[in-house]
């Protein structure tokens, strides 16, 4: 299984913190936490980032990369102001 | 009598304030991370300054920047920064620089021992990573957007904000904006992840990408960095 943590927005705004999913790629495990929490917009998730292992960021919108069997990763989206 | 600065060594030893007190800083941006950096860095001793920012102070400023207020409306930045530190120190060596950071001269970056990231724009703080890989220079990132900031010491060569942001022009910070507040903690944040790095604290890690979430009382190490020697 892959554990998904979910910090900053999508935490605040859709009450959720945590799931545990198959592993795939991106939009299989897209899907699954669409499955799980419906009421997230999928476009928010599209604009998330996924850090892997505290190792990889990776971008949802490249839906066809891959999430493996025992991973830990974090979605979040990126903050730029100053 | 006690020295300016004796407080700052219940954290840092005397060798870790002479390295800040010689240290050449480089500010680049003067805003709502900006104001905030170069008054917790004097308040830390360092005495040289580059200050970078093209801007001059506007009415929308008020809510959040530092060295912003009524009667500085319509005065540059880099201006009203620097009279304002002096007046908190007077032996501060101060230069400059009322442009856009692309158009300084590589030479201010050769010559800084660090950079912290000010700006308020992706593009351009991937610019700066960029830049800072290419003179070789430490840089301190920092970034917010409505609740949620993040901060990393960046080690050159750095690819991590290259990574994050890839070719995105902006953030949360165009919904949720840039309170007060957020860049108060991040800018803080920052300087104490420098000092930290200064006093060569076991604790100090470089391209670490930390983000902290003030509405939930959370923060989580994104991307694991490695100990500033290594």
């Amino acid at each position: 299984m892959v554990k998904v943590k979910f910090f900053a927005l999508l935490r605040s705004k859709h009450n959720v913190k945590e799931l545990s999913v198959k592993p795939g790629t991106i939009e299989e495990v897209m899907n699954q936490i669409l499955e799980a929490y419906p009421h997230i917009p999928r476009h928010e998730l599209e604009q998330a980032v996924m850090f892997v292992n505290g190792k990889k960021t990776m971008h949802l919108s490249r839906q066809g990369e891959k999430v493996n069997e025992g991973d830990t990763v974090v979605l979040t989206h990126f903050v730029g102001g100053g | 009598m006690r020295d300016t600065f004796y407080a700052n060594r219940g954290v840092l030893d005397d060798k870790t304030c002479d390295a800040i007190r010689e240290a050449n800083v480089v500010v680049v941006g003067l805003g709502g991370l900006g104001g905030h950096l170069a008054n917790a860095l004097v308040r830390m001793g360092v005495r040289k300054l580059t200050l970078i920012d093209p801007d001059t102070y506007v009415q929308s400023n008020l809510n959040r920047q530092l060295f912003s207020g009524k009667d500085t409306i319509g005065k540059r930045k880099v201006d009203v920064v620097e009279q304002a530190l002096k007046a908190i120190m007077d032996d501060l060596e101060i230069v400059t620089y009322a442009e856009r950071v692309e158009a300084v001269d590589d030479a201010v970056f050769h010559q800084a021992d660090v950079v912290f990231d000010g700006v308020d724009d992706p593009r351009v703080k991937r610019a700066l990573e960029r830049r800072a890989g290419e003179t070789n220079t430490l840089m301190v990132h920092g970034a917010i957007g409505g609740w949620y900031g993040q901060v990393a010491v960046l080690k050159p060569p750095s690819t991590l904000l290259a990574s994050l942001y890839e070719d995105k022009e902006g953030g949360l910070e165009r919904d949720l904006r840039c309170p007060t507040f957020t860049l108060g903690v991040i800018s803080y944040w920052m300087v104490a992840a420098w000092a930290k790095h200064v006093l060569k604290h076991p604790s100090a890690k470089v391209n670490q990408l930390v983000m902290i979430d003030l509405l939930n009382d959370a923060c989580e190490i994104m991307v694991e960095g490695t100990s500033a020697d290594g």
